[in-house]
């Protein structure tokens, strides 16, 4: 798997499906590791604010089940708002998990192959409530039927306060990774986010940078 | 210290703009100063040839009179004389009083600035602060006293030096010429009444001569009491002769503060009007160490502000205290089309 990292702007074409940088990716098996995903059957990717890379981060950690464990691996797009997975890995947003639950498409019908052992399940259209949705999410225990059906879910959520459903969609999940982007989200922000979630969740720490020179960092010795 | 040190280099154009510009200022400031001149006198110093050597004998003579000078520059007796002496203090009663800030900022608004002359004790205040401070006397080598004069005006600063320079010879002479005077005083005194005790002296023995005439033979029975008398009169004739040693001397010493080039001072280098403007060292020093102690200020600050303003994790170590939450990985910040 070509280690490029994929522009949101526009779509993917299909080779650059699961494609994040070598960084991401070491960092995510690493995360991985840490995490002990290969016994979790769902992990679901979150974030505080809008912006802060959850999404490379979702598809990442896919591609690190895949490559590192050789666990087939389901990416699911919940970010029932402002669904942008299907059009970063090139592919169609529809019938997707909105769709199933509304008993327009089987769930089958939904998952769509991204490579070998990959699979995608896309956000679809959603009706008149996304809170509904969610819900329906969970009471139909999709999450569950898929990792049954296809292996670990991976779990593109939305984020926990820039989302009307961020905090509805976190149970969903079996384990959660919050992706805190460096330098961006303020402290008492994330505090926010995180207070009385179901579980707690693990930071994924996202574009860590240094201004300090080589000559400085010596110095200092970090 | 690393998180300041990354706000420092992150905002680094940011620090550097209010360092740049308050040098510019600064450097601004000085280009719009007024050109300072310095004249110098150089006096040779010697050990004085006739009179008394109050010199101390473990001092270079250059450097016990600008020692002396030094003292005297900071009264404001030799200030205002060397003024009055010179030409800088109708220079200064010529011109309207040194405009304050507020004179000058009404001034500028056309408000009507003060545009008065200074009186007499207004020059005397001006001429003491301006001699004291612009006037420097140091020893140039054993025996060269060197005078500078610091001054807006190059005739001014050179008849200002040659004031100096005569002002304090005139001192030292009178101060040599008091102390010559008093001691001849002294003497002539104590030689006036020593010649009192001779003449008594004389007139005992002359008495005790004429009441005992077998005395003055010359096979005569030596007299104890004459004996005693004429002893008596030769220590009051040394004494009265060694005083009139000493007042020659005095009068010696007296007479040669008088003499032309017997003081021991001569004066090499005359002040002559310099023709190289300057700028004031200690204007240079105070504008650019105002600058940069306003431009550290204003970093120091800026870095704490901007530190303690930033709320957010920048680097993994800060997570778990910050958050209390396990970190599990980080990634590096990865541009667009990264490999």
């Amino acid at each position: 798997m070509k280690a490029l990292e994929t522009r949101q702007d526009r779509p993917a074409t299909p080779t650059e499906a699961l494609t994040v940088a070598e960084a991401v990716l070491a960092a995510c098996r690493n995360a991985s590791l840490r995490l002990g995903t290969p016994r979790l059957a769902s992990l679901g990717v979150t974030s505080t604010l809008r912006g802060e890379g959850r999404t490379t981060i979702a598809v990442g950690m896919a591609a690190a089940q895949r490559e590192a464990f050789g666990r087939p691996v389901v990416l699911i797009d919940l970010d029932l708002e402002n669904p942008r997975l299907a059009r970063r890995l090139g592919r169609g947003p529809v019938p997707g998990i909105c769709e199933v639950i509304r008993g327009e498409n089987a769930l089958s019908e939904a998952v769509q192959p991204l490579d070998e052992g990959v699979y995608f399940v896309p956000a679809g259209l959603t009706g008149a409530s996304v809170t509904r949705s969610v819900n329906e999410v969970g009471r139909a225990a999709v999450l569950a039927k898929l990792a049954a059906e296809f292996g670990m879910v991976v779990a593109d959520l939305p984020p926990l306060l820039g989302s009307s459903v961020g905090r509805a969609a976190a149970p969903l999940v079996e384990e959660l990774l919050l992706v805190v982007r460096a330098g961006l989200t303020p402290v008492a922000r994330i505090k926010e986010a995180t207070a009385n979630l179901p579980s707690e969740p693990a930071v994924l720490l996202n574009g860590t940078y240094t201004a300090l020179p080589a000559w400085v960092r010596r110095m200092v010795g970090i | 210290m690393v998180r300041y040190l990354e706000t420092l280099f992150r905002h680094r154009l940011l620090f550097a703009l209010p360092v740049a510009v308050i040098l510019a200022v600064s450097g601004g400031a000085l280009m719009v100063q007024p050109p300072i001149y310095t004249a110098t006198v150089r006096l040779w110093v010697d050990r004085p040839v006739l009179g008394p050597d109050e010199n101390n004998p473990y001092l270079a003579p250059a450097a016990e009179q600008a020692s002396s000078l030094q003292e005297l520059l900071k009264t404001r007796y030799f200030c205002t004389r060397v003024a009055y002496r010179g030409p800088l203090a109708d220079y200064l009663a010529s011109r309207p009083l040194p405009q304050g800030t507020l004179d000058r900022l009404r001034g500028l608004l056309h408000l009507g600035a003060t545009t008065r002359r200074p009186s007499a004790a207004e020059v005397d205040d001006i001429s003491y602060d301006l001699v004291s401070k612009n006037v420097t006397a140091v020893a140039a080598g054993p025996q060269i006293v060197q005078v500078d004069v610091i001054f807006g005006d190059p005739r001014v600063a050179a008849g200002t030096a040659q004031a100096v320079v005569e002002q304090f010879l005139e001192e030292r002479l009178a101060s040599r010429k008091a102390r010559a005077q008093v001691t001849v005083d002294f003497y002539s005194s104590q030689l006036k009444s020593a010649q009192s005790t001779l003449a008594a002296a004389d007139g005992a023995v002359s008495s005790y001569l004429a009441a005992h005439p077998e005395l003055g033979a010359a096979n005569a029975v030596p007299d104890a009491r004459l004996t005693e008398l004429n002893r008596a009169d030769a220590r009051a004739r040394d004494s009265f002769t060694g005083l009139s040693q000493k007042l020659d001397s005095a009068n010696l010493d007296l007479a040669a503060l008088s003499a032309p080039g017997a003081s021991g001072f001569r004066l090499l280098d005359p002040a002559t009007a310099p023709t190289r403007a300057s700028i004031s060292k200690r204007v240079l020093v105070q504008v650019l160490g105002a600058g940069l102690g306003l431009a550290t200020v204003i970093v120091v600050l800026g870095l704490i502000g901007l530190t303690l303003a930033d709320t957010t994790l920048r680097r993994p170590d800060e997570v778990e205290p910050a958050l209390g939450l396990r970190l599990v990985a980080s990634t590096p910040r990865v541009r667009a089309g990264a490999a």
